[in-house]
């Protein structure tokens, strides 16, 4: 009878390995492999539908939704009932794809509820006014969202690649939100200006905490880099909206972009200066 | 037609569930099978044609097996099932989905017969673990009449000659419900083992001598039960992340002995052993005096009462009477999360050493209980005995890990004690 020599346990004649930890078990070939104890499933039935939980919010859900329509057609008595039932409606709908044909990562469900809500914001417009107005900044609102906040987790591999994503998704999107009145004028002007002077800071701060010197950063020192490319980015917005001639109203963005970029070069650097504000040195 | 007579012997329409089953149906989903399997194993070869007879015979006895479970307005309810329930080969994994398989033509249970084994899948609704050992060893006692053994009378079995009882389909519950008493302390939230999910269950099985476990645990001074039960939870503490969350074991007890009244339906209430690993380091010893002590307060006459009163109480409350069935269902999948799996870390169902004549004892080489675990507690134990050996068998959801059965016969092996292995993780 075979053994398990790192278990010590007895296992069923003709076992190739040990089930509980997956040692290989010498087989003897003269002696006869003995009718396994479990049987060899013919069909392996596997569990399917939803587990208990998910099933419990399901059926919340539902529920409520069916009280809310029931509410709501015994309450409102106007001609616009149907608009108040359908949203209710198409919110329940939405949360039974995301339940059943959106599960189970974060990307998918994300996307299919920003899809479903998109249409239903292009379809209350178009109710509502006969036209696409206001849906269509509500829509590209959407999708930057997505861009920006969905399609990352996706990406967290590829970091080069999510960096051009985002860039290019911001130039997109600003594009898209100018041409709202059919001309393209300010996302020219200003907003890819902007955009430029984001990147080329961001990649500066991505080399400079490259660098073998610098000290591994903390989250307040990502917490200023950002504070300092979005203070750069206003006061150069404002530096390109008079073209390029002179500042107005950003002086004082410019003062406080530069006053916590000496800062922050100055804690990255000078240990001492650095052990005074991060506890990391301070028990050395 | 007798509806919403509890008492009733004979099935007719409408009959009712009893208590404890009440939370079955509507918290039935994937990971919460709620299947349980008994099976014997014989040094004889099985007869199918004589088995589908003997269990022909035995639900003509016992109609209160021969249901299938419908959905009511306000709740469910069982029903009798005038199908012919049919013999299925040996070739599924133990504890395998009972609702809503065609195959089964709505029964609870499946019979299952191998070449030398008789092997049943209950559905909880129908009855526990008492219940189903007696309906097995009813099942085999009536299959060795029929093929012409001389079988005197058997304790613990059901005869098929005889006539059904009032006590067989009694929900003895009702009998303990005392509206005055308050209800049990709340339990806290206990340790989840976390691991990946496999889409099925997997099953290990530990054959050990009674003998040799015998010794071990008269060594420390402690029963059978009380030495296994904490050398589980020796083992969960020894798992990595406990996050010092207290490790909660779930004994079922059946509340046959305890009380002295008996039932084929459910009657059985559950002890939570605890091990807090926030308030230090404990050894061995210590958690069996631990073991011991919090399992017999919680199976003090006072405390029994006072759980199934909680239990029943809720079955009569007026709200959950009166509201539809529809409406019931996500609040009893809550309730079951709350005052059930969020408690405990695992469970240890022990039916005990099954005493049988020698006539028949002869006949068995093994007696084996399987649960099926759940999503939150993914690993659990199962326990039974005959004929001097006991078998240890641990269900578990788990993909590729099975640190807590390794562990626990390990440490088995460490004492001494032999152990046999047999596992479909192939």
């Amino acid at each position: 009878m075979p053994y398990c020599v790192k278990c010590g346990v007895k296992l069923e004649d003709g076992v190739d390995k040990c089930p509980l930890c997956g040692t290989k078990v010498i087989i003897d070939e003269k002696i006869k492999p003995e009718k396994p104890f479990f049987p060899i499933e013919k069909d392996e039935k596997l569990e399917s539908g939803m587990g208990k939980q998910r099933k419990a919010i399901f059926e919340v859900s539902l529920l409520l939704s069916i009280i809310a329509e029931a509410v709501i057609a015994l309450s409102v008595n106007s001609s616009f009932v149907w608009f108040p039932l359908l949203s209710v409606f198409y919110a329940e709908l939405a949360f039974i794809v995301a339940f059943t044909i959106a599960r189970p990562t974060y990307f998918k469900i994300a996307s299919w509820e920003i899809i479903m809500l998109m249409g239903f914001l292009v379809a209350f417009d178009y109710l509502m006014n006969g036209i696409m107005s206001w849906s269509y900044i509500a829509c590209i609102s959407l999708w930057i969202y997505w861009a920006i906040g969905v399609l990352p987790s996706i990406l967290t591999k590829k970091k080069k690649f999510m960096f051009i994503e985002l860039i290019l998704s911001l130039l997109v999107f600003l594009v898209l939100l100018d041409y709202n009145d059919g001309i393209l004028d300010w996302s020219l002007v200003v907003g890819f200006p902007v955009i430029l002077c984001i990147t080329i800071l961001s990649l500066c701060f991505i080399g400079l905490l490259k660098l073998p010197s610098t000290p591994k950063p903390r989250m307040t020192d990502y917490i200023y880099i950002i504070f300092i490319i979005v203070c750069f980015s206003i006061g150069f917005g404002d530096f390109a909206s008079t073209g390029y001639s002179h500042i107005t109203w950003s002086r004082a963005f410019w003062f406080v972009g530069i006053g916590f970029l000496i800062y922050e070069i100055v804690v990255l650097f000078a240990k001492n200066i650095r052990r005074y504000f991060y506890s990391e040195n301070r028990h050395e | 037609m007798k509806f919403f007579d509890r008492d009733c012997s004979v099935p007719e329409g409408f009959f009712p569930l009893d208590n404890a089953s009440i939370i079955y149906p509507p918290t039935e989903a994937k990971y919460n099978t709620q299947v349980f399997r008994m099976s014997i194993d014989l040094n004889i070869k099985i007869d199918r044609v004589v088995l589908q007879e003997a269990l022909l015979d035995l639900l003509e006895r016992m109609p209160y097996f021969k249901v299938c479970l419908r959905e009511g307005f306000f709740w469910y309810y069982l029903s009798p099932n005038k199908k012919t329930p049919n013999i299925f080969d040996d070739d599924l994994r133990p504890c395998t989905r009972i609702r809503k398989q065609k195959e089964l033509k709505n029964f609870l249970f499946r019979v299952c017969a191998g070449e030398n084994r008789i092997a049943i899948d209950f559905y909880h609704c129908l009855t526990d673990g008492g219940g189903g050992k007696t309906f097995l060893l009813s099942l085999f006692v009536r299959y060795l009449e029929l093929k012409k053994y001389d079988i005197k009378e058997v304790p613990g079995t059901i005869r098929c000659d005889g006539k059904i009882q009032p006590w067989e389909t009694k929900d003895q519950f009702q009998e303990y419900f005392d509206r005055s008493l308050p209800p049990p302390d709340f339990v806290k939230k206990a340790f989840h083992y976390r691991g990946i999910l496999a889409e099925r269950a997997y099953f290990t099985s530990g054959s050990l001598e009674i003998e040799d476990i015998k010794k071990v645990s008269k060594g420390f001074g402690y029963t059978i039960t009380e030495f296994l039960t904490s050398l589980l939870i020796q083992v969960f503490l020894e798992a990595e992340g406990t996050e010092n969350k207290p490790i909660q074991i779930s004994i079922p007890i059946s509340l046959r002995k305890l009380t002295g009244k008996n039932t084929m339906r459910n009657f059985s209430m559950f002890v939570i052993v605890s091990i807090n690993p926030k308030l230090g380091e404990y050894t061995f010893e210590e958690i069996l005096s631990l073991v011991r002590l919090q399992m017999k307060i919680q199976t003090e006459r006072h405390e029994i009462k006072r759980f199934i009163s909680r239990n029943v109480s809720g079955e009569r409350n007026f709200i959950v009477k009166t509201v539809p069935n529809f409406l019931k269902k996500p609040f009893f999948k809550i309730v079951s999360d709350v005052l059930g799996e969020t408690q405990y870390t695992t469970t240890i169902s022990n039916i005990g050493l099954v005493t049988l004549p020698d006539e028949i004892s002869s006949l068995i080489e093994r007696y084996d209980f399987f649960l099926t675990p759940n999503q939150k507690n993914p690993v659990s134990m199962a326990v039974s005995g005959i004929n001097g050996k006991l078998f240890v068998n641990f269900s578990s959801y788990l993909k590729n890990d099975s640190l807590i059965e390794r562990k626990f016969f390990k440490r088995l092996v460490e004492w001494g004690v032999k152990v046999k292995i047999h596992s479909n993780r192939r």
